[in-house]
């Protein structure tokens, strides 16, 4: 097993008042951030960490990296403890907060990554060897010998993510790492992600509150709400414990030959739920779409057909309203 | 140490005059240190200070300046913590395969702090050239002596700065221990009495300069000295476990910074 994070909470210290009250008398609260949170991560692969802001990503993510330690619980990564056994941990992981970058803004960027090599004493050739594996990867071998502060966001996070994965670390930590890029950037940079996980055979996890960013990319999703694990499971299991079903608008100029109630009852054979409008039928389906497809087209005179696909995001609304 | 050095040398000449800007301060920091010197040695050599002549003070001068060039190796880092921990910026340093300690010293570790030491190696020679007649072995215990007391002095100033992972402000305290500190120039045998006792034992400053001065001159009988080492070594054990404990149960009680 790869991770085990197992009954987790933790919670934050917070002043209540600020201002001339809270000077005077200042008075602290706990405001708990994970509560009893379980979840393990058995196999390499991308898992989406998701959930809405202050849901309790970062916490999780700051846990497993031992950054944070637990008020209660058991983590484990790689067979480690992350707060007790952080330093040996931290050469196995690669770890980016979108939020933050650990490359010295006014030097080049080659400059940073050569402390990082002395850092995690990696030999010179082998380092050598995954700096231009990872630059023409990432498309960023003309800008490490610039200084971040001349690069754009989307260049700089790349040149973050690299600066990640010199060390050829086994296990990722991505904390929202396409924040605050455009809809371009943040595609290409899931691609290189996606393409650097497949290649080299490593694990990954990966926070974001942006469902549909996460939804083509993780094998598996973890989606926490309050501090707590709302699911766990594939895209598929998420879709068969949510009941999200993908709906077919086909408009039709009446029926064919065949009786409209056997062809209404064939596709009820197959599809979630059908209802008729006027001329319009509302389909929706989990699967069997040929058999719907196969069946529309023998009993009706279709004029038109739009396909409604429900994304994550649609599932976790629904998720959410019952 | 040598990553975090050379990177910081980088970043230093980024900017000419940061570069220039930092060497500078080393040379006028030097300057007024010899300035010191020669005002000095407008006064007759056998004057006094309380008991000291000025000849003996002039080791209290090179220990003094050792005391500070090793808080500037060791402890600069450390005053950046209070704002670390109230940012979250600590992160930065605990993603590293690299204890807490190292990455506070190796981030501000700037290559003219290493000239500090070379500086106070001249004024001990200048100290031991108006003063030719010192017991080597002396000196070179004296010196001993010297080093594990700033050590001291940069574990207890590391564990006052470790204190700002439960109270917010300690940069302010830190300072004001700092200027209490300043005191380590003058001869401090003199004291009597509760301030001796709080300058030896609770904030340890006696150790710093005045100590190993006493030993090099030949002040004290072999069995104060025998205490004055036993004590250095006693404060030094406390105050190490004291730090560990400190930085394990601080980092317990870090909060990071929310989402950031």
């Amino acid at each position: 097993m790869l991770i085990n994070f197992s009954k987790v909470s933790k919670s934050y210290k917070i002043r209540l008042q600020n201002g001339l009250k809270g000077f005077l008398n200042p008075v602290f609260h706990r405001v708990p951030a994970l509560n009893d949170l379980s979840f393990t991560v058995e196999n390499p692969g991308i898992t989406g960490l998701i959930g809405e802001n202050g849901a309790g990503k970062s916490t999780a993510i700051k846990l497993l990296t031992g950054i944070l330690s637990p008020d209660s619980g058991e983590i484990s990564v790689l067979g480690m403890d992350p707060f007790r056994q952080r330093k040996q941990l931290m050469n196995l992981v690669g770890i980016v907060f979108g939020q933050r970058s650990i490359l010295r803004p006014t030097i080049p960027v080659r400059y940073s990554y050569e402390w990082l090599r002395g850092i995690y004493r990696v030999p010179k050739e082998e380092h050598q060897k995954n700096l231009e594996y990872l630059c023409e990867l990432f498309g960023i071998t003309e800008l490490i010998a610039r200084p971040p502060r001349e690069l754009s966001l989307g260049q700089r996070r790349k040149c973050d993510i690299v600066a990640a994965l010199l060390h050829s670390p086994k296990f990722l930590f991505l904390d929202e790492p396409s924040i605050g890029l455009d809809f371009r950037a943040k595609h290409t940079l899931r691609e290189l992600l996606v393409r650097y996980v497949r290649e080299n055979n490593v694990a990954a996890i990966i926070s974001s509150h942006d469902l549909n960013e996460l939804e083509n990319m993780c094998d598996n999703f973890l989606i926490v709400s309050h501090g707590s694990l709302q699911f766990s499971g594939t895209r598929e299991d998420i879709e068969h414990e949510m009941d999200l079903n993908n709906l077919l608008y086909v408009e039709t100029e009446g029926p064919s030959d065949v009786p409209i109630e056997e062809s209404l009852s064939g596709l009820r054979q197959f599809a979630t739920s059908v209802v008729q409008e006027g001329d319009t039928l509302k389909i929706a389906f989990n699967d069997s779409v040929d058999r719907i497809m196969k069946l529309l087209y023998d009993g009706f005179k279709v004029r038109d057909i739009k396909v409604q696909r429900k994304s994550l995001e649609d599932a976790l609304v629904v998720g959410d309203t019952r | 140490m040598m990553s975090y050095l050379r990177l910081n040398l980088r970043e230093l000449m980024a900017f000419r005059l940061n570069f220039t800007m930092v060497f500078g301060q080393l040379i006028a920091g030097t300057i007024q240190f010899f300035l010191f010197w020669l005002l000095l040695g407008n006064f007759s050599l056998d004057s006094t200070f309380g008991s000291w002549s000025f000849r003996e003070i002039s080791f209290i001068v090179a220990f003094y300046h050792l005391n500070f060039s090793l808080f500037m190796l060791l402890s600069v880092g450390f005053l950046f913590l209070p704002i670390l921990v109230i940012r979250g910026d600590l992160d930065d340093i605990l993603i590293l395969p690299v204890s807490p300690t190292k990455g506070l010293v190796g981030r501000s570790l700037s290559p003219d702090r290493l000239l500090y030491p070379l500086v106070s190696v001249v004024i001990l020679v200048l100290a031991l050239v108006i003063n030719p007649l010192v017991d080597p072995l002396l000196l070179l215990f004296g010196i001993l002596v010297a080093i594990a007391a700033s050590l001291l002095e940069n574990i207890f100033m590391m564990s006052f700065n470790l204190l700002s992972f439960w109270i917010g402000g300690m940069q302010a305290v830190v300072q004001a221990l700092n200027n209490v500190y300043t005191a380590k120039q003058f001869p401090l045998d003199g004291l009597r009495g509760a301030g001796r006792f709080i300058l030896t034992f609770i904030i340890p400053i006696f150790f710093m300069a005045t100590f190993p001065a006493e030993i090099i001159t030949q002040r004290i009988t072999f069995e104060t000295l025998l205490w004055g080492v036993g004590s250095l070594a006693g404060l030094l054990a406390i105050w190490i476990w004291l730090f560990r404990s400190l930085w394990f149960r601080g980092l317990r009680n870090y909060q990071s910074g929310g989402s950031l």
